[in-house]
């Protein structure tokens, strides 16, 4: 039993400010993947550092030329730029650039920056977005990826440079779908047309062979161990522990039902991480879907985090008659896993996916009550008012994970 | 008398009539945050005049989920620090005078025994660390029911419809340390 300080609501800001031994106590609890606890460290020795500054449109493109210059890149010409809204955790540029491709000779086109802010809702590796899109281009529709700033040499924070990929993330006709797409209703007509392309993109991701291929920025857990899913319980530990400002029982109950019921890893796939409507963009006339988004929680584990990723209820929406769940707005719930194991030929297992269901709500609690609070608390991200917005999230989450937790305890 | 709402009130219609259309026309990112803002704003005129109120529910509801987990691992240790911070609370409770930054450091203190007793129940009998894990559960059914009235002006929760008014929700365990100290 610990000591209670003189202020113990206060006590919990020891994180805006942490120690050496406070940050190297957590590392060592909570074991995770090296990409990850490199990424989580940084943000921790970086905490206390200033508040993120706006930065200008003339300092961007400044800092690209910078970038472009020292890469190589041949008689460079960036025109339009332009902020992109949208997002939560990045800070997004459009440009076009026109250049001499070595392969393709005088080029033009219009490109996005990607860029970390001072510190994010989510702490995420670009060079594992930009392995990621390397990877899947050709499989399913992705941006083609050009450049990478892996640890900010030219843009203050890491950065990634692609494609822009035209489309909408939901049809201008609907008011659903208010935070990046979440519980978007796409109507009965596009949702027949999307619907196909969503699972069979699913099942490419989960059954990507990627044996001949070397990730750098992803560890491969082993199969038939349960490391996959600790690294992962790990994270969304480590999170919560590093970015809270309270104590929450039903955390803890959570917590000790993971930590003693973490399943084994059948079958390694990647794992998107973020596997939903609101990160793909679609051809609102044809309903083709265009690009998949948003790789930065990608990773290599178990498909089951994915299917409980995209059937938790923010996710989706019920019919007008209350009747119908549907899957990110677009499949019954009742056909979803059915329809997933015909086209990816992977079993669904439901006590993995329970467990990856409840993994989910600590790690959307984690980052909705702990991350978005304190980053916004120190003003560290361009969209601190978005932040502070999502806790309005956090309930529902919460009521999802005690109905969860009671009927597996 | 208070002129919070006015000012508030006052405010947005300034972002909202005045700054709003003086934006850049090339700016997406301040026209968004600026909704948001405004959005907040109203959001936080609607919650003023329950900002007190929440911190006595808080307490109340954590001092009864304190009770709940002592009566679920009776005997355990970690139950004495329960015991005093229920006395605490229902101390606070009972002064209407309370103030807030008090009520807050009471419910932090409550939440904390309680988190210590669950993060130890992995060394319990499986019985009581079930019966522990179950007294958690349906204890933070209360507060998780508040939050979702408090936070619904965000617009989202996927069921609006089944959630109970705010001010229902506060008032659900007025009365609790009375009725408690009476049995006791």
């Amino acid at each position: 039993m610990t000591a209670a300080p003189a202020s113990l609501h206060d006590s919990f800001n020891i994180r805006d400010n942490p120690t050496p031994e406070f940050i190297r106590a957590i590392r060592d609890r909570f074991p995770v993947e090296r990409e990850v606890d490199e990424l989580l460290t940084r943000k921790m020795q970086n905490r206390s550092g200033p508040p993120y500054r706006r930065i200008t449109l003339d300092e961007l493109e400044a800092n690209l030329s910078r970038m472009l210059t020292d890469l190589g890149v041949a008689n460079f010409v960036i025109t339009k730029p332009g902020w992109f809204t949208g997002g939560v955790s990045k800070i997004q540029m459009g440009f076009t650039l026109e250049w001499d491709d070595p392969a393709k000779g005088r080029r033009k086109e219009r490109l996005v920056l990607r860029m970390d802010p001072s510190e994010g809702s989510n702490t995420t590796s670009r060079s594992r977005e930009y392995e990621l899109l390397e990877a899947f281009r050709g499989i399913i529709p992705v941006p083609a990826v050009y450049w990478l700033d892996p640890d900010g040499r030219w843009f203050t924070q890491p950065a990634l440079i692609y494609a822009f990929a035209p489309g909408v993330t939901k049809s201008r006709a609907t008011q659903t779908g208010q935070v990046s797409g979440l519980g978007t209703n796409f109507g009965p007509e596009l949702r027949a047309k999307l619907a196909p392309q969503f699972m069979a993109h699913l099942a490419a991701v989960h059954d990507f062979d990627f044996s001949s291929r070397s990730f750098s920025t992803m560890d491969m857990p082993e199969a038939g161990t349960t490391q996959a899913a600790l690294w992962q319980l790990n994270r969304a530990r480590r999170i919560w522990e590093e970015d809270r400002g309270e104590d929450f029982p039903l955390m803890d109950v959570a917590a000790n039902w993971l930590e003693a019921n973490v399943p084994l890893l059948d079958h390694a796939s990647i794992v998107h991480g973020d596997f939903r409507s609101g990160n793909f963009l679609f051809d609102e006339e044809t309903g083709q879907i265009g690009a998949w988004l948003d790789w930065e929680r990608a990773h290599i584990g178990d498909r089951h985090r994915d299917l409980a990723w995209m059937t938790q209820s923010t996710m989706g929406h019920y019919s007008e008659d209350g009747k119908t769940y549907f899957v990110c707005g677009l499949i019954p719930l009742d056909e979803f896993f059915d329809r997933y194991t015909r086209t990816s030929g992977l079993s669904v297992d439901p006590d993995r996916l329970a467990w990856y269901r409840i993994l989910n709500c600590y790690q959307i609690i984690a980052s909705t009550v702990a991350t978005a609070n304190r980053v916004a608390r120190l003003g560290k991200s361009h969209q601190d008012p978005l932040l502070t917005r999502v806790k309005g999230m956090a309930p529902t989450v919460e009521l999802e994970l005690s109905l969860c937790l009671k009927e597996r305890l | 008398m208070d002129h919070s709402d006015t000012g508030l009130r006052a405010i947005c219609k300034s972002l909202t009539d005045v700054i709003a259309p003086s934006l850049q026309p090339d700016d997406p990112l301040a026209r968004e945050q600026l909704g948001l803002i405004v959005h907040y704003l109203e959001f936080l005129r609607s919650r003023l005049d329950h900002l007190h109120a929440r911190e006595r529910f808080q307490l109340a509801d954590a001092r009864a989920l304190a009770a709940r987990v002592r009566n679920a691992v009776q005997g355990a240790s970690g139950t004495a620090t329960l015991e005093s911070t229920i006395a605490a609370a229902d101390d606070l409770l009972a002064d209407p005078w309370a103030a807030t930054g008090d009520l807050r450091e009471a419910t932090a203190r409550a939440n904390h025994a309680v988190s210590e007793i669950v993060q130890a129940a992995p060394g319990l009998p499986a019985e009581v660390s079930r019966r522990l894990s179950l007294a958690v559960i349906d204890g933070s059914g209360d507060r998780i029911a508040m939050e979702r009235a408090w936070y619904l002006p965000m617009g989202l929760d996927p069921s609006p419809a089944e959630i109970l008014p705010l001010e229902t929700l506060l008032r659900r365990h007025a009365g609790d340390h009375e009725n408690s100290a009476t049995a006791e």
